[in-house]
């Protein structure tokens, strides 16, 4: 499954949970949460020791992104077992693909 | 739109003979699904048959006008009309001297209930007593009134799973695997009785072959019961739990409307979600894409689902309309209970869900031998893995061209839209009726297993970057 939009937060979190979460908008400037299904979607990587180079590769283009205003596309699993916010909230995430403004992906 | 010209052949005995929609099927050409655009034409003994018969009918008017009725219904099917040139109908009036009923004193002694508003399904037409045989020499003999009528089967030794399935070795072995009859049925009190979609077997000693039979009202829904091997997408008792379970191997045989797992990577029909082929996306209380979720419900309520809110497979019954907390949804009586058999009404008598539509398409291809390619197996079991294995890779993209996929997605989309089927007018995409696939179990793929000294490998791994 994938997701297209603009990253509009990057978050970390260790307690509990070693996780990176991050969420995406439809536009570039505005705070409209894309959502799956009737819920905000959050996107999760695990920080843990088997993904750590998949995180590590993938953080920089979500940073960038975010800085640059670059579209994204996430490719994601089905709804996690665990939520942040409410059921069915969270994705976990199995790749990034980031591309310049003004183009479109295929 | 298909032509829907029917033409009639007096015979003996006040029997007629109908074609109907000639010109769209006597060239036998069908749209080329490796070459979008274009059109191939199939050999003979590729076409698929439809006979049209009917019970109870005193009047071969009355039979006609059902005719003109089904026809005009049938086209409406965009998968039906697209595909019309390979599809071959045909129908056989047989002036009955009384409407069906539970006397069964009609022509072929369909069994009525005592109200005459449905047809009885107690498995009369499998009965080995004097009606039930009398029904089947007498359906048989109609059918073989077509002698050209494809005698095609599906081998005996197909493979496709087990009982618990919806589609079963049992229901495919020996089946005719290229014609189809739809059994209209008329009784004093009701022009269309309501129905249901079974076999019928022939008389011994070749009680093996079997046909499949879509009976009564509704006609095009039993039809696509019958053809495409489409199961109920309704609920019938709220409550009642899913004891079914997917096939274990992908075939264009086994494929059904129905999933019984909510598990993203055994959902058949992701490409068509919003996080498929075509993304979308809404924010905020913007409504959001729903095509392509898993919307609950499959004759059973707990533990199965189909792809959309609305389609030709689905009905009434015991359905609900926006929530399954039943006490507040549309359906709920005013004290907040619910009467059963007051379900909200979900079929689209001119429409499949898309997922639907790809799988009858699927089953057209395949009867045509348009999925064949030089090099496949020989055997059919394998032949059916095959090429549902092509599809995927190959085909399916020339499927979307060809009926523009894309397009009926955003059409469908700005219908869900614009629903608002809660209590209170809540929009549809609010309703808990559809939920998104759950992760794999695995989860995403890793690229490499968990290291007992994870910081080691970190390091090692920065250590190795020139």
């Amino acid at each position: 499954m994938d997701t297209v939009g603009y990253v509009g937060t990057v978050e970390v979190e260790t307690a509990g949970t070693a996780r990176l979460w991050f969420g995406l908008t439809e536009s570039k400037d505005t705070a409209d949460w894309i959502k799956i299904g009737s819920v905000r979607a959050w996107f999760t990587m695990n920080l843990e020791a088997a993904d750590r180079l998949f995180f590590l590769a993938e953080l920089p283009l979500l940073m960038e992104a975010m800085r640059s205003g670059l579209q994204v596309e996430v490719s994601q699993g089905g709804a996690a077992s665990f939520h942040k916010r409410t059921p069915n909230d969270s994705f976990e995430v199995d790749g990034v693909r980031v591309l310049r403004s003004g183009m479109i992906f295929s | 739109m298909a032509n829907l010209s029917i033409v009639e052949t007096p015979l003996a005995g006040g029997k007629i003979r109908y074609t109907l929609g000639q010109p769209n099927w006597e060239d036998r050409r069908m749209p080329d699904i490796r070459r979008p655009g274009s059109t191939v034409q199939i050999e003979e003994q590729r076409l698929i048959d439809v006979i049209i018969l009917g019970d109870g009918f005193t009047a071969a008017s009355d039979f006609r006008d059902a005719l003109e009725n089904w026809l005009s219904n049938f086209y409406a099917i965009k998968v039906y009309d697209v595909f019309a040139g390979c599809i071959r109908i045909r129908a056989l009036y047989t002036p009955s001297t009384q409407p069906a009923s539970a006397n069964r004193a009609s022509y072929y002694r369909c069994r009525m209930s005592d109200d005459g508003c449905s047809i009885d399904k107690d498995d009369w037409w499998k009965a080995n007593d004097a009606d039930g045989m009398a029904f089947r020499e007498a359906f048989w003999e109609s059918v073989d009134t077509f002698a050209d009528a494809n005698p095609r089967r599906y081998p005996l030794d197909l493979e496709v799973g087990s009982s618990n399935q919806t589609i079963t070795n049992d229901r495919l072995r020996d089946l005719y695997r290229n014609l189809v009859v739809s059994f209209l049925v008329r009784s004093a009190v009701d022009e269309h009785p309501s129905g249901f979609t079974s076999d019928v077997s022939r008389p011994a000693p070749d009680q093996s072959r079997h046909v499949r039979v879509g009976f009564g009202a509704n006609e095009i829904h039993e039809f696509s019961h019958a053809f495409g091997l489409l199961s109920d997408e309704y609920i019938n008792g709220r409550g009642t739990t899913n004891t079914r379970v997917d096939p274990t191997t992908p075939s264009v045989f086994s494929l059904s409307n129905l999933r019984y797992s909510n598990r993203v990577d055994n959902v058949p029909w992701i490409h068509l979600s919003p996080c498929g082929w075509q993304e979308r996306t809404a924010s905020g209380q913007e409504p959001s894409p729903l095509v392509g979720w898993l919307w609950v419900g499959g004759s059973v309520h707990v533990g199965v689902w189909h792809s959309e809110y609305r389609c030709l497979m689905n009905g009434n019954h015991d359905n609900f309309q926006f929530t399954q907390v039943a006490a507040e949804d549309p359906t709920a009586n005013e004290d907040g209970t619910y009467t059963e058999e007051n379900g909200a009404g979900l079929r689209d008598t001119d429409r499949f869900c898309l997922w639907c539509q790809e799988i009858v398409s699927l089953r057209i291809l395949e009867k045509t031998d348009q999925l064949l390619e030089e090099g496949d197996p020989a055997d059919v079991t394998s032949q059916g893995i095959t090429w549902y294995a092509r599809w995927l890779e190959r085909l399916r993209s020339n499927y979307y061209q060809l009926f523009d996929v894309a397009q009926q997605i955003a059409d469908a989309e700005a219908r869900y839209a614009g629903l608002t089927p809660g209590r209170n007018k809540e929009p549809l995409w609010q309703s808990d009726l559809y939920s998104i696939p759950k992760a794999a179990v695995a989860g995403p793929a890793s690229p490499v297993p968990p290291l007992p000294d994870d910081e080691v490998f970190v390091l090692t791994g920065f250590a190795a970057i020139p």
